[in-house]
């Protein structure tokens, strides 16, 4: 390997160092997990060479950020479970929809970002991904990331929305109603 | 109006939840991309000697893999080679034959394992000389062994197994195959005219 081709790398990993690490742990939502998949993906540009002639150099570290971090959830499932403090307490969809004593009410007791977090991280995960990710991207660049259509994209995207404003309006509604 | 608020109250809801998403994917306390390129940099440079312990360990294998093929090959072309001559012709039936031994009842016995048993059963220097030739390589045999005919089995039964009295006088008989034939002459008394036609 020329000392070029070592300069050239280096200044790939400075400039997308950070938003490989927020691409997986959007996905893994651990940091130290989030920091070890971004490890491996710029380990995988090295060893294919993959930073000589990018177009969309963005794009591709984050396709390869997402990809290692859904190779570690595939390899370990548990490494998605939100830990406390970080990304809230992991609640079922089922749990959100539920009318009694569920996450809003908890939710309720914390400020509003905390509780969207929450929320958040409950979405199932297929809607989860593009919106964590699309804090980060537009949707044709979380459809090449994650490898589906862009138009899959933009519907998943909308039906996060629409799910979390449902469970903010409703939350917004309890809130008065406790008053 | 109630539409106008249900938009302002839509607007609001995505401005929060944009504002969320932010924060959402800020990761806490990420490691500096100098020490992240230095972690990458010196997991990069592990990768070639790991290569070579692959590389060594495949060869090494593969080595080992060959080597045992070739033996396994040897051996099957050496058992391959073996003389189908070797075994023991049964003798005809009819014919007397005298006990045999238990390996050589048990029809185990090649005519090398007999010659190998008979030198065995001998002197130290013998069973040398076996181990000696069982050590040579096995040369390619000319011409090309054949299985006995019946006959030829029974020829090979009766000179192992017959009396010898018998075989000697064979063997005696042997000798002379080629004497010219002698037929005695015959000395036939020529008919007496009219002696029958009288009778």
């Amino acid at each position: 390997m020329r000392p070029e081709d070592e300069a050239e790398f280096a200044g790939l990993v400075e400039r997308q160092w950070r938003f490989a690490c927020r691409v997986a742990w959007a996905v893994l939502r651990q940091a130290q997990d989030a920091e070890d998949a971004a490890q491996e993906a710029f380990l995988k540009i090295w060893r294919a060479q993959g930073w000589r002639d990018l177009r969309d150099e963005r794009a591709y570290v984050a396709r390869t950020a997402w990809r290692a971090a859904v190779d570690r959830v595939r390899d370990s499932p548990s490494r998605r479970t939100p830990p406390r403090g970080q990304g809230g307490i992991a609640m079922e969809p089922e749990e959100i929809a539920d009318g009694g004593r569920g996450p809003e009410e908890i939710a309720l007791s914390a400020n509003w970002e905390a509780n969207l977090h929450r929320l958040i991280d409950s979405l199932p995960e297929d809607l989860r991904q593009p919106l964590a990710l699309s804090a980060e991207m537009n949707s044709r660049e979380i459809a090449a990331a994650m490898g589906i259509p862009e138009g899959t994209v933009r519907t998943r995207l909308m039906r996060a929305r629409q799910m979390l404003r449902e469970k903010m309006a409703a939350m917004e509604e309890r809130r008065y109603a406790g008053r | 109006m109630r539409d106008d608020e249900r938009i302002a109250g839509r607007d609001e809801l995505d401005k929060r939840i944009d504002a969320a998403l932010q924060s959402y994917v800020n990761l806490p306390e990420a490691t500096e991309p100098r020490i992240a390129l230095a972690l990458v940099m010196e997991r990069a440079r592990a990768e070639p000697s790991r290569r070579r312990g692959w590389w060594i360990l495949a060869a090494a294998v593969s080595a080992a893999v060959v080597i045992i093929a070739a033996a396994v090959w040897m051996g099957w072309m050496g058992l391959s080679r073996r003389p189908e001559i070797a075994r023991v012709p049964q003798a005809p039936a009819g014919m007397a034959v005298p006990a045999q031994p238990a390996h050589v009842a048990a029809g185990k016995t090649s005519v090398s394992d007999t010659h190998r048993t008979t030198l065995c059963g001998h002197s130290p220097a013998h069973r040398e000389l076996a181990a000696s030739r069982a050590r040579l390589p096995r040369l390619a045999i000319f011409p090309t062994p054949r299985p006995l005919t019946p006959e030829e089995q029974a020829l090979a039964a009766f000179a192992k197994h017959g009396p010898p009295a018998v075989r000697r006088a064979v063997i005696e008989d042997q000798k002379h195959w080629d004497d010219p034939i002698i037929v005695a002459g015959l000395h036939e008394q020529p008919p007496q005219a009219g002696s029958q036609q009288d009778q």
